[in-house]
């Protein structure tokens, strides 16, 4: 008798290691699957909706200063230092993943207005409102030792920012005047002014490391370069710019934040508008930090909030809050893109995840492919209404709410005024301006 | 008395005290020598308040006439003379710029010179924004060690004798880079490369000169006309790249050769009037290879006075194309809209050459009315011919670059002597579409397509051949006027273009390979505690809105049958509308007889006013029962309560079908789904047919291979855990150094 029997070669079917994805064989054939795009829509609405089920973005807070926190600093070299200044003069030194402070000290009489690493991140600088520069060791003292700066300068005149040169042993300060200083002297090595208006922020171009910019309180940006006796050039806006951000991959943009609630991208070489205007924020932006990726910054507001933008959008994609976080008076991203670091007028330093969904630690690789699949589904039907509507819906305070609502009503108004004005009008008196022309007052040579 | 009194009495006084007192009555007169302030620390800012009088002050400064008074030689003395001379000469110099001003311009000056450094990142950051994937820390070049793969085993092999020999002939080359320090403009090694590059340029450069030279020499013509074609047709090749790949270039070399081309058409080369050209006539009557010669010149000249057509390659154009090869061929000359037309000079010799030859015919006939005649027509009919096939021939060769070609087909003149007299030229057009046309752009430029056929003899056309000519070049002259319009037109544009492209300084912009939605809008932010009314009452708000709205509104009819319909036209077959009408009444056929004996027109009505019934909105009840009220079975609600919370919906709402008496139209069928479907074409994708195939293709491994889902899922930008992301360094912008001493 002849007995038939289904005999399949298990190297078809089985894999070798259980490690392996399981094999299984496929037809592509696109006729056999009508359903493709309908199958993928619902991952794709599943993954966003998880999404928003996972943007857990708060992550821990560190406390311990007994004032507000006036001033972040990031080491340049490691991950786990962070340097905080209070207004109280007092500095801390923070380990982040044990959330631990290491070390605590009052480096000055009233508010620590910048802290800075040196070069080879032996050191840090800061400067505060009793106009000294202190030059400190970045290692604790030993046992018996008292904390005492390496180096003390007094300022002839108010200090009220710091940036250090990222190769070179130059610092910048701010204040009266711009000033560029050695690590080695007592007196600046040069200085910069350009009107009489007082200068409180300073940072340093990263890339092409000469630049410099400073905000000053005539509502005005100004560039310098370190080898010239003169600035360079200078931006007029309607309003202050509270602080200035460059972007750490892309030489020659830099983004403000702007008292009118708004963040400015200024490209160097074509100061007379700005690349972009970023809104969203109903209250004046404070701080701006850039991502190390230089794709997109966060801002600190007054508003109580934290916003992440991308750097060519003019809407923030995501928004932080909670209910004890008030003003904010600083916001760092982290060197390895992946935390936001926000320090507020309540004494607190608050850790954020820098994609509020993203699950931390290491992945295996499937899971890996997972996310990067969702994420790329997200992407495909990012335009779709349902997963629009569920991947951009945020739940904010109310005052943010309230403002906001306040804010576009003054927004239609203005703009049914000057509809109206222009219906009535000859053609042509009325221009239509966009926005971005709006906020530069002078593009100052 | 009394002073000397006085006198006595201070003599008594301490001497030192006196001494110092003398000392600074005396001081009080003098000028104030405050020592210069000595500092440790260099600055290069000068305190105004340690600026001090020199010590010797105006009259101590030493001046050159007083130094030359010295010299009394006789010699000497004349090097005094010459100083007073140039002083007398000397003017003084200008008044500085005001303060203000010499610092503008510095600044000015300073923020060019930095501008300039920062335009030299435009390619870097360009690419890395166009780039659709990116992975952090970027690799930086300093820290690349790139070794000719071929190199490494050979480390560690025995090498034979002739694996040596080999090597020495043609040495691999080995890049072995390390990150160089800025701050040395050269290192020996460089120099040495630079001084080695500059010898060999300089040796290249000599090698060329003695081969030109040399090639000068040539006295062959042929060798020479050999050279130039090759010449010209390497520009026109590079041409067609470089409108390709830098558009903005090419226009300027299109330029070029319009320059040239209309250098040609006012010279007098190529056109026949030469000595050369004026014996190869007389000749060509009888030899004909003077003829052939004669006839290359002139289509030099053709080539060289063409008129070089630009077309665009735009999806709209695409489209048009399309379009066009649906309709049918449209036989009028007058249609504007037909691209394809005869450049200009080719329809005017054409048209000259016969318009001479009826003159002449016209008055041998006049004069002779004899057979002489006759083979003068026959040959020149021979030449015109040659020069269709010609025409043709190029044609053909400018086919693929063609978009729409008339064809003209002249039907030759008979041998025979009798159907001379009225030789019948026919003219058939039609157009036709090359689809390779619209891919690449190209530039043609003659449209006609010219060719021989047989003639058949009892043709019925009874129009002489003038007629059609006349007709023929009325045809021409309007579609020039219109081609000229059109030509003027385009190049405006072209010049504006090109002027925005001159305003701004460098212009990289590139497509990012994959297109991606662009969500540009504020996140849709909502409070906690802000009141969500029901959705009941927002549907029937929504309602009573647009109901309102409506009534409003006087509609008029007229306006909704003209009015268009937007369709959004997709790729996938709309098969439900493309029933045909004979079906339909087929259909009806059928189904009327089969329910010949229900009355299915009645049943039919109750279905549809239940179908009305069932969809029309139902009014909201807000009222809470017992809420100020006794509440409870039995009791009536007050009337006031009812008409403040009971919501009422309108009476009659528009319905589709209203009209429609057997036809009922439920629109609620699909509102599930249509909350899903996207509404308009997002952003970056301009039409639909783009976005329905970027929404088609699945990237899921499930229906595409796994290689292809890896492609397709791979992040925009990567980044690694726990590593620190530097800013871009300036090394990444200055390549890897060519070679290693």
């Amino acid at each position: 008798m002849k007995v038939k029997v289904i005999s399949r070669n298990p190297d078809e079917y089985l894999r070798e290691t259980k490690h392996d994805i399981h094999k299984v064989p496929r037809n592509y054939d696109p006729d056999l699957h009508p359903l493709q795009s309908a199958r993928e829509y619902v991952r794709a609405l599943n993954a966003t909706k998880l999404e928003r089920v996972f943007a857990k973005p708060f992550i821990g807070n560190l406390d311990g200063h007994r004032d507000g926190v006036s001033s972040l600093t990031k080491h340049p070299k490691r991950l786990s230092v962070l340097l905080s200044g209070a207004f109280d003069g007092e500095i801390r030194v923070w380990d982040l993943p044990s959330r631990d402070c290491i070390r605590e000290f009052t480096a000055h009489n009233g508010i620590v207005r910048g802290i800075s690493y040196t070069t080879q991140c032996d050191h840090f600088i800061t400067v505060g409102d009793d106009k000294t520069i202190k030059t400190w060791k970045a290692s604790k003292p030993q046992y018996g030792e008292e904390e005492e700066p390496v180096n003390t300068v007094l300022s002839k005149t108010v200090l009220t920012g710091i940036s250090h040169h990222k190769d070179k042993g130059h610092f910048a300060t701010s204040g009266e005047v711009c000033q560029i200083w050695d690590e080695t002297r007592n007196e600046p090595i040069k200085t910069f002014s350009w009107g009489v208006d007082s200068l409180h922020d300073i940072c340093f171009n990263p890339i092409e490391m000469n630049t410099l910019a400073t905000c000053a309180s005539d509502r005005s940006v100004i560039l310098y370069d370190m080898r010239e006796s003169e600035p360079l050039r200078k931006v007029v806006m309607k309003l202050r710019t509270n602080k200035m951000a460059w972007n750490p991959m892309e030489a020659y943009s830099f983004t403000c934040a702007n008292e009118d609630y708004n963040l400015y991208t200024f490209d160097t070489r074509n100061l007379k508008q700005p690349v972009n205007v970023h809104m969203d924020h109903v209250s004046a932006v404070t701080y701006v930090d850039y991502s190390p990726t230089g794709k997109e910054f966060v801002s600190g507001s007054y508003d109580k909030s934290i916003r992440i933008f991308e750097v060519d959008k003019g809407h923030s994609r995501e928004i932080y809050h909670t209910k004890r976080m008030q003003r904010l008076t600083c916001v760092q991203w982290t060197l390895d893109s992946k935390y936001i670091l926000s320090g507020s007028d309540e004494m607190n330093i608050r850790i954020w995840k820098a994609r509020a969904s993203e699950k931390l630690g290491p992945l295996k690789p499937r899971e890996k492919t997972a996310l990067h699949y969702s994420e790329a589904l997200k992407e495909k039907y990012a335009s779709h209404p349902q997963i629009k509507r569920i991947s951009r819906h945020r739940n904010v305070p109310k005052h943010i709410f309230n403002a906001q609502r306040e804010l576009r009503t003054i927004k239609d108004k203005d703009k049914r005024r000057e509809a109206n004005r222009r219906a009535h009008t000859k053609p042509g008196e009325v221009p239509y301006v966009p926005e971005r022309q709006k906020h530069v007052l002078k593009d100052q040579k | 008395m009394s002073d000397s009194d006085n006198y006595d009495y201070e003599d008594d006084i301490d001497d030192s005290k006196h001494e110092k007192i003398v000392e600074d009555v005396l001081n009080l007169n003098k000028i104030q020598n405050l020592k210069k302030p000595s500092r440790t620390e260099p600055t290069l800012k000068i305190s105004e308040f340690d600026l001090v009088k020199s010590v010797t002050g105006n009259k101590g400064a030493v001046h050159i006439n007083e130094l030359t008074k010295v010299l009394k030689n006789r010699k000497l003395a004349e090097i005094g003379k010459n100083v007073t001379r140039t002083s007398k000469k000397a003017t003084t110099l200008p008044k500085p710029l005001e303060k203000p001003q010499a610092d503008k311009i510095r600044r000015t000056v300073a923020y060019e010179k930095n501008r300039l450094e920062f335009d030299r990142w435009e390619a870097f950051i360009t690419s890395n924004r166009a780039a659709s994937h990116i992975s952090f820390p970027l690799a930086e070049t300093d820290s690349l060690t790139i070794e000719n793969s071929a190199a490494i085993p050979s480390n560690w092999r025995v090498k034979s004798d002739l694996q040596k020999k080999l090597e020495q002939i043609e040495k691999v080359e080995v890049y072995n880079v390390e990150p160089t320090s800025e701050s040395f403009p050269l290192s020996m090694e460089e120099l040495v490369e630079k001084r080695k590059e500059s010898a060999k340029l300089r040796a290249h450069q000599r090698y060329k000169e003695a081969k030109a030279r040399r090639q000068n020499k040539i006295k062959s013509k042929k060798y020479h006309r050999i050279q130039r074609r090759e010449k010209i047709k390497q520009q026109l090749k590079e041409f067609e790249l470089l409108q390709k790949t830098n558009p903005e270039e090419a226009l300027k070399k299109l330029e070029d050769i319009e320059r040239a081309r209309a250098e040609e058409r006012f010279s007098l080369r190529h056109k026949g009037t030469g000595q050369w050209a004026r014996n190869k006539q007389i000749r060509a009557k009888y030899d004909k290879e003077s003829r052939q010669a004669l006839a290359q010149q002139l289509t030099v000249s053709r080539d060289l006075t063409q008129k070089l057509k630009k077309t665009g390659d735009d999806s709209s154009e695409d489209e048009g194309i399309e379009s066009g090869e649906s309709l049918p061929a449209t036989t009028g000359s007058d249609n504007p809209w037909v691209n394809g037309m005869k450049p200009e000079a080719e329809v005017v010799n054409f048209v000259s050459g016969y318009r001479k030859y009826w003159d002449q015919r016209n008055k041998k006939l006049e004069e002779e009315n004899g057979d002489a005649d006759d083979e003068k027509f026959e040959e020149d009919t021979d030449e015109m011919i040659k020069e269709f096939k010609k025409v043709m021939e190029k044609s053909k060769v400018n086919k693929k670059k063609k978009s729409k070609k008339l064809e003209q087909k002249i039907e030759s003149v008979d041998d025979d002597e009798n159907t001379m007299k009225n030789p019948v030229n026919k003219k058939k057009k039609s157009q036709k579409t090359d689809v390779n046309k619209s891919l690449n752009n190209s530039t043609s430029t003659s449209e006609w397509e010219v060719s021989l056929i047989e003639k058949d003899d009892n043709n019925e056309d009874t129009e002489t051949i003038e007629d059609i000519f006349y007709k023929l070049e009325d045809k021409m002259t309007c579609k020039m006027q219109n081609k000229l319009k059109k030509l003027q037109k385009n190049k405006r544009e072209k010049k504006s273009t090109t002027k925005i492209v001159e305003k701004k300084k460098i212009d990289l912009t590139m497509k990012s390979k994959s297109k991606k939605h662009i969500i540009d809008e504020p996140l849709n932010e909502n409070s906690n505690r802000e009141e969500n009314s029901t959705s009941e009452i927002k549907e029937l708000k929504a309602i009573l809105d647009s109901v309102n709205t409506k009534e409003s509104k006087n509609i008029d009819p007229d306006k909704f049958i003209h009015a268009k319909t937007t369709n959004l036209d997709t790729a996938i077959p709309n098969l439900l509308t493309n029933e045909d009408e004979e079906n339909t009444i087929n259909q009806r056929d059928i189904i009327m007889e089969a329910f010949e004996d229900d009355d299915i027109v009645e049943d039919f009505n109750k279905e549809k006013i239940e179908e009305i019934e069932k969809d029309k909105p139902k009014d909201v009840d807000l009222s809470l029962p017992g809420w100020g009220n006794w509440g409870g079975t039995g009791i009536v609600p007050s009337k006031r309560k009812k008409k403040r919370f009971i919501i009422k919906a309108p009476a009659k709402m528009p319905r589709r079908d209203d009209n429609k008496g057997s036809l009922i139209i439920n629109e609620n069928t699909n509102t599930k789904v249509k909350e899903h479907l996207v509404a308009d074409v997002p952003f970056p994708f301009s039409t639909v047919k783009d976005f329905e195939a970027s929404i088609r293709a699945p990237i899921s491994n499930s229906f595409v291979p796994e290689t292809a889902f890896k492609r397709y899922i791979e992040p925009a930008v990567k980044t690694k855990m726990g590593t620190i992301i530097e800013p871009v360094t300036k090394t990444l912008l200055m390549g890897v150094p060519k070679r290693k001493f």
